[in-house]
């Protein structure tokens, strides 16, 4: 009910029909500058950034870091840490993970985030919970 | 709440009782105003971002209609459950109603300036419901039992000291404890506990796409999120003018969102939510309350394009002096004062005025929104309508029998001069508001008229 009264109340009111603007197109910078960007976004928001060459040097890393009793699970095949959830749904059997390491589609030079989609993460609140 | 009584001049001199207090938050202010500077000019085509912003925006309320008929219809087709609310009793009903069929008294909120706008908090207290605000700052101010007094940073008017009282009292946390780490890991902990037992949880929306249904949450906290994702009902409420038509325009609003309102380069998380996961259901509720009505006001229409970063407030020199609170509305400082004389234009009489125009505020909003035009048009409505204030009135009708006749205007000057001369205790008191924070001049040997006579052998 409310719905239609409020429709109704914006068609009413809404002014003559103003045009979208033109997409915004921009030139992406060559392949080195974009790193040296996305790097520099790093260091000013204080992310802590390891370069590695292999899965290997990465599972170093959290080893030397981590305790082994720690609950670490990462979604990248030929990772030590490797984890298959047989059963994803359930969003509370994550909730003692001290440590989830996720492969994101690709970073963005101009802010530092990364893009990763739901197929990547396990479970949506992966992310957020460990 | 007291607040809604006193206007913001009355509630502006409380604030300005710890002077202290005042410089330190105007201040904080202002670097975070700094900060933006920096960071919307270190990206090259800023100027470019803000006038697509505007346009799009201008778009979507001059075809608001269909944006939303589309996006109602492609949420649906993606498994989402929508409301439409007329006002925020309707709102805060709808919210009322799916806790009670799904037999929950606890809710966790992330961040929605359109629950403050509802006073859906105190709705839900009074039907027996908890709800526990997620956001570090909002949860702050809920403890405090105060609202938020900016959009963006909820507890910007407390010194850290005063929220380790607030901690020791309610998270016990030791007396006279005010080292942020210890504190931010104690509410934590306490709002980890929250999300691990909450069914239910309730988001803002920051942007909605009409072409696929799906809406953005953005926090950097990761709050909504935790909130969303281990509930097993997720409720977003959004203003019906919160749409953006496609996800390719996207780009353009959160390149200009968190730089705007923080000076970071985007948020910490920017959530896509488009389809409810298994076994979760997932609501939206789109609320009017009010906005149709602005939307036919060609002189306010601009304010619906707001994207909420509070830019405005960290620019502008009397929120800055006069603290979030002064506003007596959800929605503070200079965007605030357009929006709520929509609402409630008696009780929000005096916002418009609560302005030296001196136009900050335009020029660093993100969509570019004429905020202080309209707050000089809200002026002569107010006016106008006959909510101005008393002593304004007949201020300004005194003013103008004054200033439009020069006999009158000489007579005035000479009363003016021979007071101050002889009895300088009638202007030098509280009662005269010039007087309030300086001293009155030294009368003029002779009025100006005078002199220019004189020199100029005028008549």
């Amino acid at each position: 009910m409310s719905g239609e009264k409020i429709l109704a109340g914006v068609l009413n009111n809404q002014p003559e029909k103003l045009k979208l603007p033109a997409d915004l197109k921009f030139k992406s910078p060559d392949r080195e500058e974009l790193i040296i960007g996305f790097v520099n976004v790093l260091i000013l928001i204080v992310v802590k950034m390891i370069r590695i060459k292999c899965i290997e040097e990465m599972d170093k890393y959290i080893s030397d870091l981590y305790k082994p009793s720690d609950r670490i699970t990462s979604t990248i095949p030929e990772s030590a840490y490797y984890t298959d959830f047989p059963m994803p749904d359930d969003p509370h059997q994550f909730k003692d993970i001290e440590l989830a390491v996720l492969k994101p589609h690709f970073g963005v030079a101009e802010n530092g985030a990364v893009w990763i989609t739901e197929e990547r993460m396990v479970n949506r609140v992966l992310p957020f919970i460990c | 709440m007291s607040a809604n009584t006193a206007n913001h001049v009355e509630l502006s001199d409380i604030f300005n009782e710890d002077e202290q207090r005042v410089n330190w938050h105007d201040e904080t202010l202002w670097w975070i105003r700094a900060k933006r500077d920096k960071a919307a000019f270190k990206i090259p085509e800023w100027e470019l971002l803000r006038d697509t912003a505007s346009q799009i925006k201008n778009n979507v309320l001059s075809d608001l209609h269909n944006y939303l008929i589309e996006f109602e219809t492609k949420a649906k087709s993606n498994g989402i459950i929508i409301h439409w609310a007329a006002d925020a009793a309707e709102h805060n009903k709808i919210i009322y109603s799916l806790l009670l069929r799904k037999g929950v008294k606890q809710m966790v909120k992330s961040k929605s300036m359109l629950t403050e706008e509802c006073h859906l908090n105190e709705y839900l207290a009074s039907q027996g419901i908890e709800v526990i605000d997620s956001d570090l700052g909002e949860r702050i101010v809920q403890l405090a039992e105060e609202p938020p007094s900016h959009i963006v940073l909820p507890c910007i008017h407390k010194k850290k000291e005063e929220i380790g009282e607030i901690f020791h009292k309610h998270l016990g946390t030791e007396a006279g404890m005010s080292d942020l780490q210890v504190l931010t890991e104690t509410a934590r902990i306490h709002l980890r506990e929250t999300f691990l037992n909450r069914k239910l949880a309730l988001t803002g929306v920051n942007f909605a796409i009409a072409e696929t249904g799906e809406f953005v949450v953005c926090t950097n906290e990761g709050n909504a999120d935790m909130g969303a994702h281990l509930a097993e009902i997720h409720i977003a409420n959004m203003g019906i003018e919160k749409l953006v038509p496609n996800k390719k325009q996207l780009g353009v609003f959160l390149r200009l969102l968190t730089r705007s309102a923080t000076g970071q380069p985007i948020t910490t998380y920017s959530s896509h939510f488009k389809k409810p996961r298994k076994g979760q259901e997932v609501h939206i509720v789109l609320v009017d309350n009010g906005r149709s009505v602005q939307l036919g006001r060609a002189d306010f229409r601009n304010s619906l394009k707001c994207i909420r970063c509070g830019a405005c407030m960290y620019t502008c020199p009397v929120y800055r002096r006069s603290g979030g609170h002064s506003y007596h509305n959800a929605k503070s400082g200079p965007i605030g004062a357009i929006l709520a004389p929509n609402l409630d234009m008696k009780k929000y009489a005096d916002l418009p005025f609560a302005c030296i125009l001196c136009g900050s505020c335009t020029h660093v909003c993100p969509v570019k929104i004429d905020i202080h035009d309209q707050l000089y048009k809200w002026r002569q409505v107010i006016v106008k309508e006959g909510y101005a204030d008393a002593t304004k009135t007949v201020g300004m009708r005194l003013m103008n029998l004054v200033l439009s006749s020069p006999k009158m205007y000489r007579l005035a000057g000479k009363i003016g001069r021979w007071f101050i001369q002889y009895i300088p205790s009638a202007v030098n008191t509280k009662y005269n508001l010039w007087f309030k924070h300086r001293e009155m001049p030294a009368p003029p040997k002779q009025p100006f008229r005078d002199w220019y006579k004189k020199r100029h052998c005028l008549i």
